[in-house]
């Protein structure tokens, strides 16, 4: 059977029901009738009334007579009755049949599909076992491993493109970094040399997260490993970080209690929800309150940030997730940050599997809402 | 304290002599692989400080053929690479910690410091940081001489902060030295005993000794 196509063993697997069901049909209809055939035999006046009228049975005004029709009528309802009932049967039995053997057929796909999403994040370069079967599963497994293998090729040449271009940009970066902390070493500085290499220490430091922001973005690869991320830890050590921030402008930062768990990397996550909270506190006015909710809905795991502050404009939703976008179009630092902040939390989640976007708060502000995948 | 440094970037080799020198380790230069796994080789060095981007030789083949024929080497590996499979190779072929670049000088000092003295640090039972105390005999932690009761993982986290002042930790690294081979834990759990434990801190130092970088680790200075 292995040898043979779906298409074959699918209509090898009809033919065969059909013959015996069929066959099955036409046995007990024959029975059927030769039993009826053989009571009407032995009753004369049905065969004379037949040879009168022509077959039909009639009313006669002869009271022998009016059992024969009668008689008969009884045996082609009895006919009738066994040929139904056969049939119902023969139908339910080859319908039960036909659901069993299906799965015999549909079995090799079943599979196909289960391996199929087992591929994650993970696992993907993992080519699909094949099977033995010389049908139409075979050949989809080698088209998937096929794909599977371009898009693992693909993945190694932007990795590639991504450590040559991160390589170049980090080393020139290391050697500033490095010739400027240790000329600070110094032990005759004056005041004004010290101020000076504070300032270039916080503009290398600057362009430094710059390039790592910019690398991390324009990786696209999936996650290195995904585990179990409990939210509420990774929620409150977030808060805990930023209280200082957010103590300066008595802003109240409540975090909900929580006990959803997340797939997915600790680190990543830390910096996205860092961001989030980060940017609410900075573009909420002083006395206002933060809420950092969480909410499970069997489909998904959502993780909002809703603040009081100016809120975003219906037209700018979607754009401000774009790389080094600013609502305040004169691109001010004075708030601090390079304008990629939204752009590789959209990135993070999206590796993640998740997704975010911001909704108005009433009365004022702005709901940034994270999904995650249940 | 001898210091063998193998980079290829003249500024970098330079500078880096130069600043450790000025913190008192005696050291010598390499810029290509080959002549640097010469020199690891021919001296005794108490620590080699590798990149992995070299001329001569690759940094990782440096490092295992100079770990064939002295396993005691020990090396710190700092690249601009920052994956995680190199740095699993790394350690695999036997580095005792890899930084990336670009760096902080005084991050990669208090590294250098960390691994050359630790045979040292090892040898005393106290551990100490400002106020804080902690006897890794007896298992107990003192602040101004008063006991600080804490659960057997936030000290042994503890215990691991304390032998690595100065340095950057991340959970990983926690994770691989406090908890034992056999468990598997969340990386999340290192955030729970660890946000215990800071907690802790805070209320008996005044203010939590233990600084997060975002996305990166945890520093003790």
């Amino acid at each position: 059977m292995r040898s043979l196509s779906l298409r074959a063993r699918f209509t090898i697997a009809a033919s065969l029901f059909l013959i015996v069901s069929c066959t099955a049909l036409t046995v007990v209809a024959h029975y059927s009738a030769n039993r009826m055939i053989d009571a009407v035999m032995l009753e004369p006046s049905i065969v004379a009334e037949d040879t009168v009228a022509g077959g039909e049975p009639a009313a006669l005004t002869e009271p022998a007579s009016e059992a024969a029709p009668a008689g008969g009528q009884l045996l082609y309802d009895a006919f009738r009755r066994e040929t139904t009932l056969a049939t119902v049967l023969i139908v339910l039995a080859g319908s039960v049949g036909a659901y069993f053997a299906a799965s015999y057929v549909q079995k090799p796909l079943r599979r196909l599909s289960e391996e199929v999403k087992s591929r994650d994040a993970g696992n993907f370069a993992q080519p699909l076992p094949v099977p033995r079967s010389a049908d139409e599963i075979r050949d989809l497994t080698l088209s998937f491993n096929q794909l599977l293998a371009q898009l693992q090729r693909s993945f190694a040449l932007q990795r590639q493109f991504s450590a040559d271009a991160a390589h170049e940009l980090r080393t020139p970066l290391a050697v500033l970094q490095t010739k400027v902390d240790v000329f600070a070493l110094s032990p005759h500085l004056d005041d004004e040399t010290r101020i000076f290499i504070v300032n270039l220490q916080a503009q290398i430091r600057r362009l430094t997260d710059l390039v790592e922001d910019l690398l991390l973005f324009s990786r696209d690869v999936p996650l290195e490993s995904a585990e179990p991320v409990p939210l509420a830890p990774l929620l409150s050590d977030v808060a805990d970080e930023l209280a200082a921030l957010a103590d300066e402008k008595c802003i109240a930062v409540r975090v909900q209690e929580t006990q959803a768990v997340v797939r997915g990397q600790d680190g990543l996550l830390e910096r996205v929800f860092y961001n989030l909270l980060e940017n609410a506190i900075k573009y909420s006015p002083a006395g206002t309150a933060i809420d950092v909710a969480v909410g499970t809905d069997g489909e998904c795991t959502t993780v909002s940030f809703a603040d009081e502050g100016c809120g975003v404009p219906e037209e700018l939703r979607e754009a401000i997730f774009e790389p080094f976008f600013r609502v305040d179009a004169s691109r001010s630092h004075l708030t601090g940050g390079n304008g990629l902040g939204l752009a590789l939390c959209k990135k993070i989640l999206e590796r993640h599997g998740a997704s975010i976007r911001v909704l108005p708060h009433t009365p004022r502000g702005s709901i940034f809402q994270v999904s995650f995948p249940a | 304290m001898r210091i063998l440094l193998i980079e290829d970037e003249p500024e970098l080799l330079h500078d880096l002599a130069r600043g450790l020198a000025l913190k008192g380790y005696a050291v010598d230069e390499a810029a290509d692989g080959a002549e640097g796994l010469q020199r690891a080789l021919d001296e005794d060095y108490d620590l080699v400080v590798l990149d992995l981007n070299l001329p001569g030789m690759d940094g990782l083949r440096v490092l295992s053929e100079l770990r064939a024929v002295k396993p005691q080497a020990k090396a710190l590996i700092l690249s601009a690479n920052h994956h995680l499979e190199t740095k699993l190779s790394g350690f695999a072929l036997g580095a005792s910690d890899y930084l990336t670049k670009p760096f902080h000088f005084e991050e990669l000092e208090a590294r250098i410091r960390v691994l050359i003295n630790r045979q040292f640090v090892q040898q005393t039972t106290t551990l100490t940081y400002r106020d804080l105390s902690l006897d890794t005999l007896k298992r107990q932690a003192n602040v101004c001489g008063e006991p600080l009761p804490l659960t057997a993982k936030e000290m042994g986290i503890l215990e691991y902060f304390l032998l690595n002042q100065g340095r950057l930790v991340t959970q990983q690294d926690i994770v691989d030295h406090v908890w034992d081979g056999d468990a598997n834990p969340f990386s999340n759990s290192v955030r729970v005993h660890l946000s215990a434990l800071r907690k802790k801190l805070k209320a008996a130092l005044g203010a939590d000794p233990i600084r997060t970088k975002i996305g990166e680790g945890y520093l003790l200075s």
